[in-house]
């Protein structure tokens, strides 16, 4: 022993270090003198006290894929059960941290937030992926999240009580799977402990035949049956734990990858354009999608206008990069386009990967007042203003099923048709924004892209309300004329003949 | 891998079809198909009549009510925020009913729909016979409670109905609010919802619903179609009241107009309805507007269940 604790006070004492550290200082150096006598104890316990120290929180490993999936099914049918059974189960192998069903079931986030409602707060690792796990409560809830883009799915587990089988809900449940475009389902049919076996069989073909009829693969859909609440009270291992741990495996295995972004073709919206004298145009924002180098062929599009060009470099924080990837932030160095044509809100992009549009179909969110929005309705014939990516348009609202309904109120989801003023840049699953002088509108999905307007209607909705009905009054009339002399044309042909 | 999958596929297609075809026609899986009841249910009655299906066909919709009753009862604590509006008018009398469950998965089910136009049914016989009329308009607003008591159309009551669907879907099941109204003189009726969803043409039914009393001027054929458009601004621009144009003064800020006559007409922006009105010849009496689920949250805690269990 090199000090007697009352020596080092004194000594350090004028160094203005706390008490409590001090005898801190102290408490290490007691525990140093002890397991120096014993090299064993030295190596376990050292590190454990530096841990509990210095590591108050745990970082992210990135070493896994990752995957969105969710619960869906009856209210009663134990999605929570589960969900907990789940992440019990894993975090005996270390690879989750466990949650009790009322942690679950009343998760302060779900509350507490607008707009983010139901997102993913759950997160648990299998040997192979990472997951993210949501639970789906209602079908407007689910569109919503979709929609806005706080939480995805890209499979999902139906839960199905075999005491029960399928409920007559069941059908608007895959009807929602289905509109949020989840094509792979994995079936847990659970509560076996309280059913027999001719009973198991029975729920199982009565869902193979549900989930054929509503269009997915009945016969190749994996089947999990087991017990959520035995693995939570650790009753039967057959049915209990081992069942989370097939499900599990099938999850695994049934439902795809998502394609990664650095996969997939180049991408780059526009952010800003400078010109450097003697080098050219160079634009700077964010890789998206792909990875490009110097000598890559590329197209730069939007506002009506298109050009061809070849990357002549790639810099990024004044150093040249050898190659850009989706999530650098960037400035691209282009051949031949002079800095007035190229514009903020264009796409820079791989030779014919995208194109222009200014006629689309979209699923549309309208905001209400507590999330931030307008709190008037969006009806036929709105002008706004639309944003997504970095480019911005005026656009004229059309709802589509007038008979159903005449607007979309706030909190409501809808299908909408947007003719933008100007062809943008955009693709299916796209997100943008609605934004009024006033404030935000809502947010949407594109859907489906339509033909291209046509120069006379592009002409007519410059005048808003008007211009279209007397543009629309005017087609209607037209082709009225036109089936008139096909009909009369018919009517010549077959009296001739 | 591969070669076991497309065994398995072999082995499902093939042997397992056979089975399954036995297995369809076994009594409990004909039982559950005849009647839909959950298995447990099934397989008890089974076991009740001595695996005589037709027994236990009779069983089970003896015991339905009860089996739906015990449910009601389990449920009863839980909160209903999603289910529809609906309503229905002839040009005389109208009636707007709200129904509550507990997703919106079972308010898109069809045998929820028929059983809202059911009640929705039961409520417009309701108000076609009223006859107290004050200022020519006669209305009665019911509770739950209220409607529970009523009996349904097939001489059944409305009580037993709900715990019949609620047997089936499994959820708590809440007729929360009926209004009905008749109308003599001159005066008419319009109503509408939002979405407009319908099982048949004469009742709709959506997340919103309102009705409206009004007077005209004209015969114009447009004027119901007016009154419907009229019907669509209150659900909305959701006004407060109607106005009076000498005594209400319209706000700066038009997002803010509580009045109804000096709001912009959803149709037609910058355009005031007080104009429209005018431009019509329509004058309005009166309107009510049910929100689904509106205002709640208060109401579930005055509201203690009053269903007492019965026993199986």
């Amino acid at each position: 022993m090199w000090f007697r604790k009352s020596q080092l006070t004194t000594k350090l004492i004028t160094c203005t270090i706390s008490q409590s550290n001090l005898n801190h200082i102290w408490l290490i150096r007691s525990i140093y003198t002890i397991c120096k006598q014993n090299e064993f104890i030295l190596r376990k316990l050292v590190p454990v006290f530096s841990q509990n120290r210095f590591q108050s929180k745990e970082t992210f490993q990135r070493d896994k894929p990752h995957v969105n999936i969710g619960t869906i099914g009856h209210v009663d049918h134990g999605k929570t059960t589960l969900t907990s059974a789940i992440t019990k189960v894993l975090a005996k192998k270390k690879l989750a941290k466990a949650k009790e069903y009322e942690e679950i079931d009343n998760a302060p986030e779900e509350k507490a937030r607008g707009i983010t409602i139901n997102a993913a707060h759950l997160d648990y690792q299998t040997e192979n992926r990472h997951y993210g796990h949501t639970d789906c409560p209602g079908h407007a809830d689910y569109i919503k999240n979709m929609i806005t883009g706080t939480s995805q799915m890209d499979g999902a587990i139906l839960v199905v009580a075999a005491t029960d089988g399928c409920m007559p809900q069941t059908k608007e449940h895959l009807l929602l799977a289905k509109q949020i475009g989840i094509m792979h389902v994995v079936v847990f049919i659970n509560k076996i402990d309280a059913a027999d076996a001719e009973m198991l069989e029975l729920v199982e073909i009565e869902i193979r035949e549900t989930l054929s009829s509503m269009g997915f693969d009945g016969t190749n859909t994996p089947f999990v049956k087991g017990s959520a609440l035995y693995a939570l009270e650790n009753k039967e291992p057959e049915i209990g734990e081992k069942s989370i741990l097939k499900l599990l495996e099938e999850v695994d295995r049934h439902i795809p990858l998502p394609v990664r972004d650095l996969d997939k073709p180049f991408y780059f919206p526009v952010e800003h354009v400078y010109s450097i004298v003697g080098r050219g145009t160079v634009i700077t924002g964010k890789v998206e999608r792909g990875k490009v180098k110097r000598g890559d062929p590329v197209e730069l599009l939007g506002y009506n206008k298109y050009f061809k060009t070849t990357v002549t470099g790639c810099e990024t924080f004044h150093k040249t990069l050898p190659e850009a990837q989706a999530g650098d932030q960037v400035g691209i160095l282009i051949k031949g386009v002079k800095k007035d044509d190229a514009r903020r809100g264009m796409v820079l992009s791989h030779p014919n990967t995208v194109k222009q549009h200014d006629h689309i179909e979209a699923q549309l969110y309208v905001l209400n007042k507590d999330e931030g929005g307008c709190a008037v309705p969006v009806v036929d014939y709105t002008i706004t203003h639309i944003y997504s990516k970095t480019w911005d348009t005026a656009v004229n609202i059309r709802i589509p099923n007038l008979d159903e309904r005449e607007m979309i109120m706030p909190g409501e989801d809808g299908r909408i048709i947007a003719k933008l003023y100007k062809p943008m840049v955009l693709e299916l699953g796209q997100r943008f924004t609605f934004r009024n002088p006033t404030g935000t509108l809502g947010t949407g999905i594109i859907s489906k892209i339509n033909e291209n307007l046509l120069e006379d209607e592009r002409i007519a909705l410059s005048d808003g309300k008007k211009g279209l009905m007397k543009y629309e009054k005017r087609m209607a009339e037209k082709a009225a004329r036109e089936a008139e002399r096909a009909k009369k044309a018919a009517a010549k042909k077959a009296a001739s003949s | 891998m591969n070669e076991l999958f497309i065994l398995r596929n072999i082995y499902l297609s093939d042997m397992l079809r056979i089975y399954y075809q036995c297995l369809r026609n076994s009594l409990l899986a004909k039982l559950r198909g005849n009647t839909g009841y959950p298995f447990t249910t099934c397989k008890n009655a089974l076991e009740a009549c001595n695996y005589d299906l037709k027994k236990a066909e009779e069983w089970l919709k003896e015991q339905a009510l009860k089996l739906g009753w015990n449910k009601a009862y389990k449920l009863a604590g839980r909160k209903t925020f999603q289910g529809l509006v609906a309503v229905t008018t002839n040009q005389k009398s109208g009636t707007m009913v709200e129904v509550n469950c507990e997703t919106d998965f079972v308010a898109r089910n069809s045998l929820f729909r028929k059983f809202v136009s059911n009640i929705t049914e039961m409520c417009f016989s309701v108000a076609k016979e009223q006859n107290h009329f004050e200022n020519a308009i006669a209305k009665t607003y019911f509770n739950s409670e209220e409607i529970k008591k009523f009996k349904g159309l097939d001489g059944e009551s409305v009580e037993n109905e709900i715990a019949l669907l609620i047997s089936q879907v499994g959820e708590k099941i809440l007729i929360r609010r009926a209004l009905c109204l008749n109308v003599s003189d001159n005066l008419l009726i319009a109503g509408s919802t939002h979405p407009i969803l319908s099982e048949n043409q004469s009742i709709l039914m959506g997340n919103y619903g309102s009705l409206l009393v009004y007077k005209s001027t004209t015969d114009d054929e447009k004027i119901p179609f007016i009154a419907k458009q009229l019907c669509q601004h209150i659900i909305g621009k959701k006004p407060e009241r109607i106005g009076e144009i000498d005594k209400d003064q319209p706000k700066e800020n038009v997002d803010n107009e509580e009045c109804m006559i000096h709001q912009e007409f959803l149709m037609e922006t910058e355009l005031p309805v007080s104009q429209v009105l005018q431009e019509t010849g329509i004058s309005l009496i009166e309107f009510a507007r049910f929100e689904r689920g509106e205002d709640l949250e208060e109401e579930e805690i005055n509201i203690t269940p009053k269903i007492s269990k019965l026993q199986l």
